[in-house]
């Protein structure tokens, strides 16, 4: 009978050869920064565009929120409800928000809300403005058209 | 003189597969990097950075996404991109109100549509696509905005 023996030899001891692995994990590297893109985080705020109202059902007279532009970077925010303007002026968005959260408080009544912005008005504004109503708890927010300017 | 060719045992040939796996890699990251595969679906632009706002979470079926492309001056819009094949110039809102209809039909009157514009879009580009987007009938709109950043820890206050 024959057996086959390994022999081993004296002082060979068993080794991996690194260089290959290095260059595959670099490859793969590359690959993966190559095609990596790097997303910013986004977010969505819900504005459900509102449709007709039900022929029966008088539209209620909703509460304007102007936004006009001042400058390239800067808006003015003003409030008209339905009896004329607001006694107070929103200075800014936040403060739009408190004001229209009193208002709301205060009459416990679901009154359409529209954002009314001059056309020259940067989208961060319209946005604020939109986000500030629903803040606000105000269920019917929408906007309003750009009017024509004569 | 004679030579004498000496009898070597007989060894096994074998293929050396690193360089050809090397070769392999290197070819795709090549095609990679010259062909844009990857289209995006949400063009590339800041969207508005608002205090404190009140997010939703969004189902990602029947979810279409609207991008105003902002122009050269950022304060206009160039066109109007919906996913990734259709694309829409700032004077054809009624294609554009067309096509969200059929895709509206198409989706059981169900069709979300999220709306990416750049924060420093006037107003006056934004408008008509809204106007758009509810001639289609679509009432669910989604406004993209940006996270807000997680508060800093501040280092070094302890005590």
């Amino acid at each position: 009978m024959i057996t086959h023996t390994r022999r081993k030899r004296p002082g060979s001891k068993p080794q991996l050869n690194i260089t290959s692995m290095i260059d595959v994990i670099f490859l793969l590297l590359i690959y993966f920064v190559a095609t990596a893109s790097f997303a910013k985080g986004e977010g969505v705020i819900t504005a459900n565009l509102p449709g007709p109202p039900p022929p029966e059902q008088l539209p209620a007279l909703p509460i304007r929120v102007t936004v006009d532009s001042i400058g390239f970077t800067e808006c003015r925010l003003r409030i008209k409800q339905p009896g004329g303007d607001f006694p107070q002026a929103p200075r800014n968005h936040r403060d739009l928000a408190n004001i229209l959260r009193q208002f709301r408080d205060h009459t416990k009544v679901n009154t359409p809300v529209l954002i009314q912005p001059a056309g020259a008005v940067r989208w961060q504004h319209v946005v604020n403005a939109f986000n500030a109503a629903v803040k606000a708890k105000f269920e019917n927010v929408s906007f309003a058209a750009v009017e024509d300017e004569r | 003189m004679t030579t004498t060719r000496s009898h070597r045992t007989p060894q096994r040939a074998r293929m050396n597969m690193t360089p050809m796996i090397d070769v392999t890699f290197l070819l795709i990251v090549f095609f990679l990097l010259v062909n844009d595969i990857v289209a995006n679906e949400r063009v590339e632009m800041e969207p508005p950075e608002i205090d404190d706002p009140v997010l939703q979470t969004l189902p990602e079926s029947r979810l279409l996404i609207v991008n105003i492309v902002p122009g050269i001056d950022p304060y206009m819009a160039s066109r109007v991109q919906v996913g990734l094949a259709h694309e829409f110039a700032m004077d054809q809102m009624q294609s554009l109100t067309r096509m969200l209809q059929q895709r509206n039909v198409d989706a059981n009157s169900e069709l979300r549509v999220m709306l990416r514009a750049d924060r420093a879009v006037a107003w006056q580009a934004v408008e008509p696509v809204l106007t758009a987007i509810a001639n289609a009938q679509i009432r669910n709109v989604h406004l993209t905005v940006m996270l807000p950043e997680p508060p800093r820890t501040r280092c070094g206050s302890a005590g």
